[in-house]
């Protein structure tokens, strides 16, 4: 009973694709999550026979028997969330496809749209950080520092920070780093909102500040681009094709039991 | 021993090789572009059964009687109530009193079906026999059936389509039924929208062509990424092809025509290479959402009409209520087999255990 496997592919494909979505869900109101979706695909065809027995037509004839389906990605979809206002000068949002470079204390880079930073004081500097106390990466490959006693802070669209310091003179400080990417969907997301660059997303191209397509929006968060109406008819659709299959999985159990029960 | 008992377990062979089909169909309910299988199944020729001894039946084979004939389009149809139509089945020589037929591209009388679009389809269809056991060749001429059920070209009698068998043949029988072929269904399916910009979908017929190690495959999956080089490629990293071999882009920031003009900054770069095809039967699956060509067949392009849309997807066309019902049929015919393979058994443990008991 070749149908009790392939309906068996189909029941664990639909719990890959319930997996998914469920942590689209959970991340609702995650900043800057994109949403990921499972790809499927059918699996390898079986050719019973390929002649006709025609005498003389001798046409090959169309007899094949699927064994299922496999999920062949999760792909990513980078598509914007909305931009929220949030009037906090360390919440930084971008409006484009670029992303803010960041060093883990072991000099590891990755790679976030999550502008929520924080300063962590050092002695008596203060530098800008995630919220996990991750380096955000200047235009000079840098750690970003301000002194004490610098207010209203501000960062202009291409992501120079300026600052007035305490003798009232306005001063640039660094202009934040913005990378982007030839395929976005090739990025391996490590958790904590950041992505690692992979083979398949190519090398971080840095965007040098005069010409930058993507604009940083002070005092803004990206919101997750989860859509929870979207996600809830997946969820209906997933939970429903894991049912239709272990039907079919009852179905060929049942007509074995009859061919088991011939013989009384 | 019985007949009858091996009728019955070809039906069952037959219902659980249909519900591996209807399995997979099932399986692939939320698979991007899968077009789903459908099952054909024939029964065993009908053969004459005779009358071995004892007194002949009274009316043997109707030898004079109604001869009915109508057209279908490019098809004949026709009922008789005396003899046995002909025709030339993978499995023999099958005898009928109705008989649907129409005119080859070689010239040869064939049974039809009809495809998706209505046409009339003989590449499937058996040859039709003359009285003699031959096969019937007309060439392009006129064609016509007289009331004594002979066929004419032109005006001249070619062949007789009628058999007349022996008078002790008192009807047909077939013994049985088989798993003949399956049939990829072509019908569109549900559009999604993703808004992801390297989703396809075609709406109408058509396939993207993708350049594989093993040659060009067709396929209606138009879920692509860019690679590291910026080739759009499917998910196993086959690029999709255009004009001239893969397309490349500088970044996912494109639109598309309708057509499969890839725009870039307002330029058209490059243009999809689709393809049409108009005897999609010649495609087999090859798995992992592709089609190619079956082995030793061509396939005929005619141009692409349909249209791409971006950002969206095309979702599997199986229906799930039809595919239910479809299995539930199958279960239940399958019991009804197995029903008649326990009477059997029953009688013949009679004959073994009873006859003879005093």
């Amino acid at each position: 009973m070749r149908a009790l496997w392939t309906a068996a592919s189909g029941m664990k494909a639909q719990q890959l694709n319930m997996d998914t979505i469920s942590n689209n869900l959970a991340n609702v109101n995650t900043t800057s999550y994109k949403r990921q979706k499972v790809e499927f695909k059918d699996l390898l065809y079986a050719n019973l026979r390929t002649t006709n027995l025609n005498d003389g037509q001798g046409s090959p004839v169309n007899l094949q028997v699927g064994h299922g389906v496999m999920p062949v990605a999760t792909s990513r979809m980078f598509t914007t969330g909305n931009l929220e206002r949030t009037d906090n000068p360390f919440d930084m949002g971008i409006s484009g496809d670029g992303f803010f470079v960041i060093e883990d204390p072991s000099g590891n880079r990755f790679y976030t749209r999550d502008g929520n930073f924080k300063l962590s004081v050092e002695f008596d500097e203060m530098r800008l950080v995630t919220s996990d106390g991750y380096t955000v990466v200047s235009d000079f490959d840098d750690a970003i520092y301000f002194e004490e006693g610098m207010k209203d802070i501000t960062v202009n669209e291409s992501g120079l920070i300026t600052a007035e310091t305490q003798d009232g003179e306005i001063e640039e400080i660094a202009t934040i780093a913005l990378a982007k990417f030839i395929n976005n969907e090739g990025l391996e997301a490590v958790g904590k909102n950041l992505y690692k660059e992979t083979v398949a997303s190519g090398e971080p191209i840095y965007m040098e500040e005069e010409e930058r397509t993507s604009d940083i929006m002070q005092y803004y968060l990206e919101t997750s681009n989860v859509q929870i109406v979207d996600e809830m008819v997946r969820l209906i659709t997933a939970q429903r094709a894991y049912e239709i299959n272990s039907k079919t999985i009852q179905t060929a159990d049942e007509m074995l039991g009859m061919a088991n029960n011939l013989r009384r | 021993m019985f007949r009858g008992l091996y009728t019955a377990v070809s039906s069952m062979q037959t219902n659980q090789k249909m519900l591996d089909i209807a399995s997979n169909n099932m399986a692939n309910v939320n698979t991007t572009g899968f077009k789903k299988d459908v099952i054909i199944s024939e029964t065993f020729p009908e053969t004459l059964i005779k009358k071995i001894n004892g007194q002949l039946p009274t009316e043997a084979v109707k030898l004079d009687g109604k001869l009915e004939v109508s057209r279908d389009g490019e098809g004949f149809q026709l009922a008789t109530e005396r003899g046995f139509f002909t025709v030339n089945s993978p499995m023999g020589t099958s005898y009928s009193r109705e008989l649907k037929f129409t005119v080859d591209e070689n010239g040869y009388l064939r049974t039809y079906s009809r495809n998706i679009q209505g046409q009339i389809d003989t590449s499937e269809g058996n040859f039709v026999l003359d009285g003699q056991g031959r096969r019937i060749q007309v060439g392009n001429n006129d064609i016509d059936i007289n009331e004594t059920g002979q066929l004419m070209a032109n005006g001249a009698v070619v062949a007789d389509l009628i058999h007349r068998p022996a008078t002790n043949t008192i009807g047909t029988i077939n013994s049985g039924r088989r798993f003949e072929r399956t049939h990829i269904n072509f019908i569109q399916g549900t559009l999604d929208e993703t808004g992801n910009n390297l989703n396809f979908a075609i709406n109408g017929s058509g396939f993207f062509k993708v350049g594989t190690p093993n040659g060009e495959m067709y396929t209606r999956n138009g879920s692509f990424t860019l690679s590291q080089n910026g080739q759009i490629v499917t998910s196993e990293g086959y690029p999709l092809l255009g004009q001239n071999g893969p397309i490349t882009l500088a970044n996912t920031d494109f639109q598309l025509g309708t057509r499969g003009q890839v725009i870039a900054n307002g330029q058209v770069v490059d243009q999809f290479d689709m393809i049409n095809v108009s005897n999609v039967n010649n495609l087999d699956k090859h798995g992992q959402s592709y089609y190619v060509v079956r082995e030793g067949l061509q396939i005929e392009e005619t141009p692409f009409e349909g249209e791409i849309l971006q950002g969206f997807l095309e979702g599997s066309n199986i229906n799930p209520i039809n595919e239910m019902i479809n299995m539930i049929n199958i279960m239940r015919s399958y019991e009804s087999s197995n029903r008649v393979v326990k009477a059997y058994d029953d009688i013949l443990q009679r004959a073994a255990n009873d006859v003879g008991k005093l």
